[in-house]
């Protein structure tokens, strides 16, 4: 188990580094270079061709490609992502800052999202071609069919505008500060993103656990006398639960996408929200830091689920 | 006299689903006494599997239903019993065990896990003391360092060890009867030898009854005392194991004695399969439903069904003209 493990972790580096250095490669092609970030308008022109070949090699970026390569990877493992001109900050700083924000949408969205899938999905399974089922079964497949920027215009447009009952956008009211605060920001974008996410999981929790109850398994368990409850719980969802571990790691990337999308609609202060205004201020630099970002996300989450599913599967586990 | 553990009259259980009606269990009658073992008998999809779950209540509920007959356990009617009396007898008077033992164990949880919750489930007991318990009951059915296997899952046990772990599961509430769908078909040949002695001895020294279902009329030979022969969900034979097949009385029977290999028997004596395939079970039959594979069938087959009745003391056939020949060269019955 542990040297399956640690292949996972080495692979995921193996990505890692290939991803950093696509990211290299875009900067390095980018018109500009770091010392036309580092200057403005008016310093650059102040400055002779001279001086500005001598401030290049002072940075380094007059050297060959490779040593460029080299002190640039350098710098990204120490953290020194480089300086953003739209954010007027360091890349670095600007990042732990909205990667919590977006973070704390994105757990939040998983963990609902994962609840009431599971609990929705596991309910249609056992009540199957009742009404109960048919219900269950049609939300998804209608909220699937809207796109989540509409649901979540429609949600501001009801909740927030007509009936005034939440904000319609930032983390924060300006005088206040407090958790409910916060609480009562966060109340839309997690609802659309994990009403979003449940929908998918009903549907493959339905399957996973119809397949897990009509196993033979399943008609051995009744047959010891055991109570149907046990038999739902302890025995089917045990076993339904697999599959979707391994679902929610596959849509992570979706989830992370979709968060993008429903920061920016509700000007919520992440990842989201930043990626946009930094490709309208065409700040490449800060762009790469948010690809970078997302890449170490993308690897660490599957790494998690690889080891969920390890570690609830004792034919994986044990091998 | 015994008395009867079991009654089984008349059984019929029809599926209902899309793709149709099936009609699987056509007329089953049996009984079992205390303490005696019967072999159920037929070839693949003639309802043997079905009827057995009839006994324990655990036909989809959705798709299955038993149209008529009726199925006694120590003289009280199981059919339409109330659920929670049902869930005692379960795993409690009449344990069940099945073809596979790696699809009807559950992966994800351990031996000891499977079977300190039957236990519970039929008797108040300490966590620990079930616990022991359960690692006596491995080491009776012949696992060896208990101990250590009760902690493991399935998959970490061989197929000959998995069906000895169900096997202890079965027993955990001491039932009085037994019933173990072809618990030996998914096994290697040797230890499908082993399996059944442990389930005879087991079925001897606790004086429990059993139901062995299998296709496999050599299996039967010298296991059980009692022989019922199905064909399309019906019994056509039935009496002591050993008289029915020294002398088979309905074609059916003789048939697939005539065609089960031997090694005993010279290679130049010829194998006889039986012609013709097994009905659609979606079909009404009219006659005799074994009468277009029959040999010995006369115009009255295809027109009349014949009644499941006495041919001689103790012995049952389904069969409008009953075989009588001894069958010498098969010493299956020794
Ligand atoms: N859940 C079900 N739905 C519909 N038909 C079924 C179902 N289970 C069994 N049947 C039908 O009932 C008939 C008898 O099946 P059964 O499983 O009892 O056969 P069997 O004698 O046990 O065969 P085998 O030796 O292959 O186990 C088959 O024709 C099958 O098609
Ligand atoms: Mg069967």
């Amino acid at each position: 188990m542990f040297t399956q493990i640690l292949r996972r972790i080495a692979t995921g580096f193996v990505v890692l580094w290939v991803t950093l250095t696509v990211v290299f490669l875009g900067l390095d092609f980018a018109p500009g270079d770091e010392l036309d970030v580092l200057l403005s308008a008016e310093a650059a022109a102040s400055l002779t061709p001279d001086e500005m070949a001598a401030k290049r090699a002072e940075l380094g970026l007059d050297r060959a490609f490779p040593i460029k390569y080299g002190i640039w990877l350098k710098k990204v493992v120490t953290g020194d992502l480089g300086y953003s001109t739209s954010e007027d900050n360091d890349i670095a700083e600007v990042l732990k800052v909205t990667v919590g924000n977006t973070a704390m949408l994105i757990f939040s969205a998983l963990f609902f999202g994962i609840i009431i899938g599971v609990f929705f999905g596991i309910l249609a399974a056992i009540k199957e071609n009742t009404w109960v089922d048919y219900v269950i079964g049609s939300i998804p497949i209608f909220i699937a069919g809207i796109p989540g920027f509409i649901l979540s215009l429609g949600l501001i447009y009801t909740v927030s505008v007509k009936m005034n009952l939440l904000p319609s956008g930032y983390m924060h009211s300006l005088t206040d500060e407090s958790f409910l605060d916060l609480v009562k920001h966060m109340i839309l974008p997690v609802s659309v993103l994990s009403l979003v996410l449940a929908a998918q999981l009903v549907r493959y929790t339905r399957a996973s656990m119809l397949d897990v109850l009509s196993s033979e398994f399943i008609i051995a368990a009744k047959a010891k006398g055991i109570s149907n409850r046990r038999v739902t719980y302890n025995h089917a969802f045990k076993n339904a639960l697999l599959p979707v571990i391994s679902v929610v790691g596959l849509h992570l990337p979706e989830i992370i996408a979709g968060a993008v999308i429903t920061e920016t609609v509700f000007t919520w202060p992440g990842m989201g929200s930043l990626a946009v205004r930094a490709a309208g201020g065409r700040d490449v630099p800060m762009v790469m830091g948010i690809v970078i970002v997302v890449a170490v996300t993308v690897i660490i989450s599957n790494l998690i689920t690889d080891i969920a599913y390890t570690l609830a599967d004792p034919r994986v586990r044990l091998g | 006299m015994s008395k009867p553990l079991l009654e089984v009259s008349d059984l019929q259980v029809e599926f209902n689903s899309r793709q149709g009606r099936v009609t699987a269990v056509r007329g089953l009658t049996y009984t079992i006494n205390e303490g005696q073992s019967m072999a159920l008998v037929g070839e693949s999809g003639s309802g043997k599997s079905v009827s057995a779950l009839a006994i324990l209540g655990l036909l989809p509920k959705k798709t299955a239903k038993i149209t008529a007959g009726s199925i006694k356990f120590r003289g009280e009617e199981l059919i339409g019993a109330p659920e929670k009396s049902m869930r005692k007898l379960r795993g409690g008077s009449i344990a069940m065990i099945f073809q596979d033992p790696l699809s009807s164990l559950n992966p994800v949880l351990t031996i000891s896990e499977q079977i300190v919750e039957q236990i519970k489930a039929h008797e108040k007991i300490e966590g620990k003391k079930a616990q022991e318990r359960a690692i006596e009951l491995l080491d009776m059915v012949g696992i060896p360092s208990a101990r250590e296997r009760v902690k493991q899952y399935p998959h970490q046990l061989s197929g000959g060890m998995r069906q000895r772990a169900m096997i202890a599961m079965a027993l955990s509430a001491r039932p009085s009867l037994l019933l173990a769908d072809e618990p030996t078909t998914a096994l290697d040949v040797t230890i499908q030898a082993q399996i059944l002695e442990l389930l005879t001895n087991i079925q001897k020294d606790l004086g429990m009854s059993l139901l062995l279902i299998t296709h496999d009329l050599g299996v039967v030979a010298g296991f059980t005392e009692k022989l019922t022969v199905m064909y399309a969900g019906k019994a056509v034979e039935q009496g002591a194991t050993a008289e029915v097949l020294g002398n088979p009385n309905h074609p059916y029977t003789l048939g697939l004695l005539r065609s089960i290999p031997r090694l005993d028997r010279p290679r130049t004596s010829e194998l006889r399969p039986i012609q013709g395939v097994a009905p659609d079970m979606s079909k009404v039959s009219v006659g005799c439903a074994f009468q277009p594979r029959c040999e010995y069938a006369q115009s009255k087959c295809a027109s009349e069904s014949p009644l499941f009745s006495t041919i001689s003391k103790d012995r049952y056939a389904a069969c409008w003209y009953p075989q009588d020949h001894a069958l010498q060269d098969e010493s299956l019955s020794k």
